[in-house]
């Protein structure tokens, strides 16, 4: 009988002698009162009777409907209802106690599946009526035992059983699943209840002792099931033909008790309170679990239903009902995944759904889907579904799309009255979700990023008939709900915001070319001398609602206070105009609190020197008020209260700031955690810049640290209370790559030395921005990378050369020209590349020839119908030979051309030069500035600057220069150009031509460089000496580019070795010279050891000493120690040992570098012994002049100032 | 005697525990700061020899001035930057030296870097055995610096890598510093570093640029 599924389940009813007693009888609570003056009521043949038909309570309920008085109140009817159950069951357990048990309990038990169980957890006989003495449950939903089942076990073992619940009778709710919703706002469904699995009656009757019920908490089905299928897919399919049916279901349930009428519904809903906490699905399920478990028990059934409808009248929420009561577990599923589909943070969840395993809210693997540590897209999906971030970027956004509409330049109308409209849109962030639901018009709505939860999300927006309940923005949810049960949260609609924020420009700048947008749903308008205003703003309107069907308000006035003001006063839905007669009374009545400006705390300053409405603040002197609240507010009260705003509607300004914060979700575990957000976080902020086209010199690091001693905070997953650190660094030249954020994020982390678990929020700001213009982004792409990478892939041998040299070329073409040239523009730019590269190649060969800059991945040779005639025309006979050449003597065979002078000098014959072929000119270029190159410093011996700018450049010189020794090379060799693209050149990968450090690059040249190329030069700097790049840059701004006396010192140097030893062997040997510290004995002990050739004896001597001594501590030691062996002749000439200085120095240098901030003693004692040896081998003397200037440079950085060296 | 006092304090304090904390650690530091500036003070010469009295530091002797002002000035300084030193925001201490026109002519600075995240089981006595060397060392950095012009005077100032924004109410015995850096980098003579496990301290001096004292000498 107890199987809920059976049709003769009973649930007995009141007696009517027991329901005389009076209604107003205290209640009882948390204790069994055996009431053994009642007798035990006789069942009523339920059968399958519509409920409440013969039951007496339901006659006296229907007689009280028709008589207004008596028990009229349905709460009243109910509160009865719930006392005659209690006193039921009571009887029942009395009876049962006494033996005279109808109890159909016991039997059923055994006949059930069960039974077995049943029968070894009941010990027959026994008095076991205290186990639950003290508890209380509620069953919701269907469970295992059924509810009629525990309700016998409850009554056999001492506890008490509510057919509905009560906060204060209730003491365990017991159920078997709960949908997502309910786990995640337990608390407002159990309102702090402990909930359970019916196992924990089972369990605790099979061990005979109450258990502890915190390991029988229901598990999430998303986890339980966790290949579930997620509504997604079929939601939506909202079909209004099964709403209808569903509808006809309920209106015939309802209708079958034809006592009760509809209107009764609204009143179920009000005494169902508890139910209303529930999401409107989650009544639903509750409600089909409820009809499945309890078919006969018609009162019941009766209740959900009209709840039910009551719920569905209200929301029209889902379908799922009639689906459900045909198909229980189908049902379950529909509704859990509604949910999933509903809840906003379904998102995040999904995610983790399968890893993450938590039965708890408490459980902090429920939390972890949130946060930073598991979601590897925490970053991005943050800002997805970031609302301030939606705002944030919105004005971006739009200035894009403004930026392509054309602005008539407004006419001078200084002599007309201004008009200024503030446009308004009404509860945007509601009303364009709502828009495409009519359903929920004139509900209470608002928006949400979590519905649910357990409440501490924030409201961001309601509608005006919530906002009626209470219900305002910043609230937390659980707050919003107590205001306004009925309140339905929405999610954002980003889509819907942007589309709407899109046509609401749209329209205004079709009606005013000055809009001022202050954020995506309202903005400023000038439309002075427009005509007027009034009928403008009707229509913009009445066009804005027409085309987003949302409604806006507009303010008008003479200035952009009083229109926002009037705004004000406008909404919803209207407009207002405020007179230029009217402005006086219009403010007088305005209390202080309006002003924009007027925060609660200087509302509260006014109030309490009883200045309420602007009259009376008028009456203050500007004086006063300046003294009282400071100058800038003071004035800003006297002029607001006179309605006096002298700002103008100001159409677009450009960002100064860009940046990302996030404060939500984050929690680290360690170290490598941040780094990994970081990362993220970096490259979301380097989008946003590439984005907006900008590029960002200052980086500002901001990060929230837990204050000690705070707790985890009240918001899910919140920053709570924190402090707040911030640190910013200046790069030397402005960025947008991801990586160099990076790095510097990574630095000024590491600078707050704050521990990974305590951080709350990272942010990083990039200010000092540099816009660049969509064009010159484009050109960025074509930067130094490309140029560097492009050409050394899948090259055949015959076109090697000819590649190589277009690389090298167009390097120098362009580091020539911006030496000379600040010049913005890309066109122009190329234009005086290719002009002055004419100029040099004019100069050094006396011929004429045209080039431009070749294609960037040049292809293979062009069909020699497209060579320009006119460019080989004016070709010098060789170069034109070795085009020749390429084409295997067909050129040759074309008609002789007359060798005109043809120079290129317009800009738009571009298209010609385009066609000319990539190989001729580069060919011809190369030859052309091969002399440039070596020639040079015969030509300016004293002008080394020169021939060191070549070095600096890091990659493509070295290639360039490598690229021209080979070519002198061969051109010695043979005199025609033929084997020049005979000659495959060895192809080296541009990494490896690198120079060693950044120390090797010339400062000042570098600084002469435009910040594009900079960049590009760092970047392609080694990845282990990039970090010290950085450094030396960033560290201080001002002290990086003025080392110009310091460096030159350098330069005879490297420039000596690579015109004696050519590039490839210095790139070679530095390769080697790479980290000679690293390993025990430094790898420079082996190194210098085995070195072979002129000098090699001096690094015997270093390398044998060193091995001798090493223990001995210090670099500084061991060059002390070094003293007796310096008068060996070795260390006194230094023929043919530029390698050797070259190694020393690299030895000491690379010994220093990582020594400077940390032990500043040593590094001055090795310089110090330096200078002392120089002055007698001049070996050393050399060493020394080539140490210092880096070593200076690297003291400069870390400490801003010079070693004084004595 | 105050000092010593306090060192025989921390030792018992070691016996019962090898790990430091970094508190710890930052009262070693903070009680070197205040005898070092007390031995600077002496080295330079910036009050009479009588003024100072021998003492005995970290197991070695040391000047301590005997005005019971200077010492509070010292110490309340010092004391006040422990917070500070622990938190890792202070980046340098320095003794500058002023002329009588309160231009700066001599800064030793003493470098602080504190990790935080050093392993628990650093012995506290290495790091004191490491702090007594500048102890040493300051008396015979004098030939290195150059001499003052008399009449000089000088004050405590504290480089913060970022304003100290823990509201902690020893924050208002500090005021921004008015004399900021020199116009030209200065020369920078390095007297003594130390670097260990928690703490890495470099002392050095500043002095102004050549081109910087010829100004001031037109002025």
């Amino acid at each position: 009988m107890a199987d809920f599924t059976s049709k003769s389940d009973q649930l007995p009813l009141v007696s009517p002698s027991s329901s005389s007693s009076s209604l107003h009888s205290p209640l009882l609570h948390n204790s069994i009162v055996v009431a053994s003056a009642s007798s035990p009521a006789p069942p009523i043949p339920a059968a399958a009777a519509p409920w409440g038909l013969h039951s007496p309570a339901a006659n006296r309920f229907a007689a009280a409907k028709n008589d207004d008085d008596g028990m009229g109140d349905f709460g009243r009817y109910m509160s009865e209802k719930k006392r005659k159950l209690r006193e039921q069951f009571q009887a029942d357990f009395s009876s049962h106690l006494f033996g005279h048990v109808k109890a159909p309990v016991a039997a059923e038990c055994l006949s059930n599946e069960e039974a077995g169980e049943h029968s070894l957890i009941a010990p027959k006989g026994s008095f076991e009526g205290h186990l639950f003495k003290g508890v209380s449950i509620f069953v919701n939903g269907f469970t295992i035992p059924s509810h009629s089942e525990l309700r016998g076990l409850m009554m056999k073992y001492g506890g008490r059983f509510e057919n509905y619940f009560s906060r204060s009778r209730v003491t365990h709710i017991v159920c078997s699943t709960l949908p997502d919703s309910k786990i995640k706002d337990s608390r407002s469904f159990s309102r702090g209840l402990p909930i359970v699995k019916p196992d924990w009656i089972v369990d605790s009757i099979a061990q005979g002792k109450l258990l502890h019920w915190a390991s029988y908490q229901p598990e999430r089905i998303a986890y339980a099931h966790p290949h579930q299928q997620k509504l997604s897919s079929f939601f939506g399919s909202d079909s209004g033909g099964e709403i209808d049916k569903e509808k006809s279901l309920l209106q015939l349930a309802v209708q079958s008790s034809s006592e009760v009428e509809p209107g009764l519904s609204d009143k179920l809903v009000s005494v169902l309170d508890v139910e209303k906490k529930h999401s409107c699905a989650g009544a639903i399920n509750d409600t089909l679990q409820t009809t499945h478990a309890q078919v006969n028990e018609e009162n019941l059934v009766k209740e959900e239903n009209k709840d039910n409808y009551a719920k569905e009248e209200e929301s029209k929420s889902t379908a799922t009902a009639e689906e459900a009561s045909s198909d229980s577990s189908t049902n379950e599923d529909v509704c859990h995944n509604w949910e999933n589909a509903v809840d906003n943070e379904s998102l995040l969840r999904e995610d983790d759904s399968s890893s993450g395993k938590g039965n708890d809210h408490q459980n902090m693997a429920s939390y972890a889907g949130h946060s930073t540590l598991v979601d590897k897209n925490f970053v991005q999906n943050f800002f997805k579904r970031s609302r301030l971030h939606f705002i944030g970027t919105w004005r971006s956004r739009y200035h894009g799309h403004v930026e392509d509409k054309p602005r008539p330049i407004n006419e001078s109308l200084s002599n007309q009255t201004p008009a200024i409209i503030h446009i308004d849109m009404d509860c945007f962030f509601v009303a364009v979700v709502v828009r495409n639901r009519p359903q929920m018009a004139g509900k209470p709505v608002a928006v949400c990023h979590s519905d649910s939860a357990r409440g501490t999300a924030e409201i961001s927006s309601a509608n005006y008939t919530a906002r009626a309940h209470g219900v305002h923005a910043g609230m937390f949810v659980r707050d919003a709900k107590a205001c306004c049960p009925s309140l339905e949260i929405v999610p954002y609609d980003f889509e819907g915001y942007e589309e709407v924020a899109e046509k609401l420009y749209d329209i205004l700048h079709k009606h005013c070319n000055q809009v001022q947008a202050l954020s995506c749903d309202e903005a400023y308008l000038d439309v002075t001398g427009q005509g007027n205003p009034e009928l403008i703003a009707e229509s913009i309107r009445s066009e804005i609602f027409d085309a987003t069907k949302c409604t806006a308000s507009a303010g008008i006035a003479t200035n952009v206070l009083l229109a926002r003001l009037a705004t004000k006063r406008a909404k919803p839905n209207g407009q207002y105009y405020v007179k230029a007669d009217e402005e006086e009374q219009f403010m007088a009545d305005l209390p202080v609190g309006e002003l924009p400006g007027v925060g609660w705390a200087l509302k509260e300053k006014l109030h309490s020197r009883n200045l309420c409405t602007c009259h009376q603040l008028r009456t203050v002197s500007k004086e006063v008020l300046q003294k009282e609240f400071g100058l800038k507010t003071g004035d800003m009260l006297w002029c607001y209260a006179r309605g006096i705003d002298n700002r103008k509607v100001i159409p677009a300004q450009e960002r100064k700031s860009i940046g990302a914060e996030v404060n939500w979700g984050v929690r680290f575990r360690h170290y490598e955690d941040a780094r990994k957000f970081l990362g993220t976080l970096c490259e979301e902020v380097s989008t946003r810049l590439q984005k907006e086209y900008a590029r960002g010199r200052t980086f500002t690091l901001k990060v929230k640290r837990r204050k000690n001693g705070a707790g985890e905070p009240a918001k899910f997953m919140g920053c709570g209370s924190c402090d707040n650190f911030s640190r910013s660094s200046t790069l030397a030249y402005a960025t947008n790559k991801a990586d160099v954020l990076l790095r510097v994020a990574e630095k000024l982390y590491a600078s707050l030395q704050l521990e990974a678990q305590e951080v709350r929020g990272v942010g990083l700001q990039v200010t000092k921005l540099d816009m660049m213009t969509v064009s010159r982004s484009n050109r960025e792409q074509k930067g130094l990378e490309s140029w560097l990478a492009s050409p050394l892939k899948n090259i055949l041998p015959v076109q090697g050369p000819c590649k190589l040299v277009t690389n090298s070329n167009s390097i120098l073409s362009a580091t020539i020209v911006e030496k000379e040239n600040e010049v913005q523009s890309p066109r122009n730019r190329k234009k005086i590349q290719a002009d002055s590269v004419l100029q040099e190649s004019k100069i050094l060969r006396g011929s004429k020839i045209s080039s431009e800059l070749p294609s960037f991945r040049p292809p293979a040779l062009p069909p020699m119908s497209q060579l320009d005639r006119s460019v080989l025309e004016s070709l010098p006979p060789d170069i034109f030979n070795e085009i020749d050449n390429a084409y295997n003597g067909l050129l040759a065979n074309e008609k002789p051309i007359a060798n005109k002078a043809y120079i290129e000098t317009d800009v738009h014959s571009k298209n010609k030069v385009h066609l000319d072929t990539s190989a001729s000119s580069s060919i011809a270029f190369m030859r052309a500035v091969t002399p440039l190159l070596l020639r040079k410093p015969i030509q300016h011996p004293t002008n080394a600057n020169n021939l060191h700018t070549e070095h600096a450049y890091p990659n493509e010189y070295l290639q360039t220069e490598n690229q021209f020794c080979k070519e002198k090379h061969i051109s010695h060799t043979s005199d025609a150009g033929d084997k020049v693209v005979s000659d495959p050149l060895e192809v080296v990968g541009p990494r490896d031509l690198m120079p060693l450090s950044f120390s090797q690059i010339d400062k000042a040249v570098l600084k002469e460089l435009p910040t594009q190329l900079q960049c590009d030069l760092l970047h392609a700097l080694p990845a282990h000496s990039a970090h010290t790049n950085l450094q030396h840059l960033s560290s201080s701004e001002h002290n990086v580019f003025h080392e110009n006396d310091v460096f030159p010192s350098a330069t005879p140097f490297v420039a000596n070795t690579s015109n004696k030893l050519g590039m490839p062997s210095k790139s070679a040997a530095s390769q080697k010279l790479d980290e000679l510290w690293n390993g025990l004995p430094p790898k420079w002990v082996r190194i210098f050891h085995e070195w072979s050739g002129p000098g090699s004896r001096i690094l015997r001597i270093i390398s044998s000493q060193y091995q001798c001594r090493a223990a001995e501590g210090s670099f500084a030691s061991f060059l002390l120690s070094l003293g007796p062996f310096l008068s060996d002749g070795a260390f006194d000439g230094s023929d043919g040992s530029d390698e050797v200085v070259y190694c020393v120095l690299e030895l000491v240098k690379q010994y220093i570098q990582p020594l400077v901030s940390v032990d500043l003693e040593e590094v001055w004692k090795v310089l110090r012994l330096v200078k002392r040896i120089s002055s007698e081998h001049r070996f050393w003397s050399e060493v020394q002049n080539l140490l210092l200037p880096p070593v200076q440079g690297y003291i400069s950085d870390s400490y801003g100032g010079k070693l004084n060296i004595v | 005697m105050k000092c010593s006092g306090l060192v025989e304090k921390r030792r018992g304090d070691m016996e019962q525990n090898q790990k430091p904390s970094l508190g710890e650690i930052t009262d070693l530091v903070c009680e070197f700061l205040e005898v070092a500036i007390h031995l600077v003070l002496s080295v330079r010469g910036l009050y009479p020899a009588e003024f100072f009295e021998r003492r005995r530091h970290f197991n070695v002797p040391v000047q301590w001035a005997r005005h019971p002002e200077l010492r509070e000035y010292v110490h309340s300084a010092v004391t006040n930057l422990h917070s500070w030193i622990q938190q890792g925001i202070v980046e340098k201490v320095a003794i500058v030296i002023l002329d009588n026109a309160r231009a700066p002519q001599e800064r030793f600075i003493f470098k602080l870097q504190v990790d935080k995240l050093y392993s628990k089981d650093f012995p506290i006595s290495e790091l004191e055995y490491a702090l007594r060397a500048f102890y040493l060392k300051i008396p015979v950095s004098e030939p290195l610096l150059r001499p003052l012009p008399p009449d000089c005077t000088w004050e405590i100032v504290a480089y913060s890598k970022q304003l100290p924004g823990d509201g902690s109410s020893k924050g208002h015995f500090w005021v921004p510093a008015d004399n900021g850096p020199w116009e030209n980098p200065p020369h920078i003579t390095p007297i003594k570093s130390m670097k260990s496990e928690p703490l890495v301290m470099q002392l050095y001096v500043e002095h102004p640029s050549v081109a910087e004292i010829s100004v001031f000498r037109d002025v």
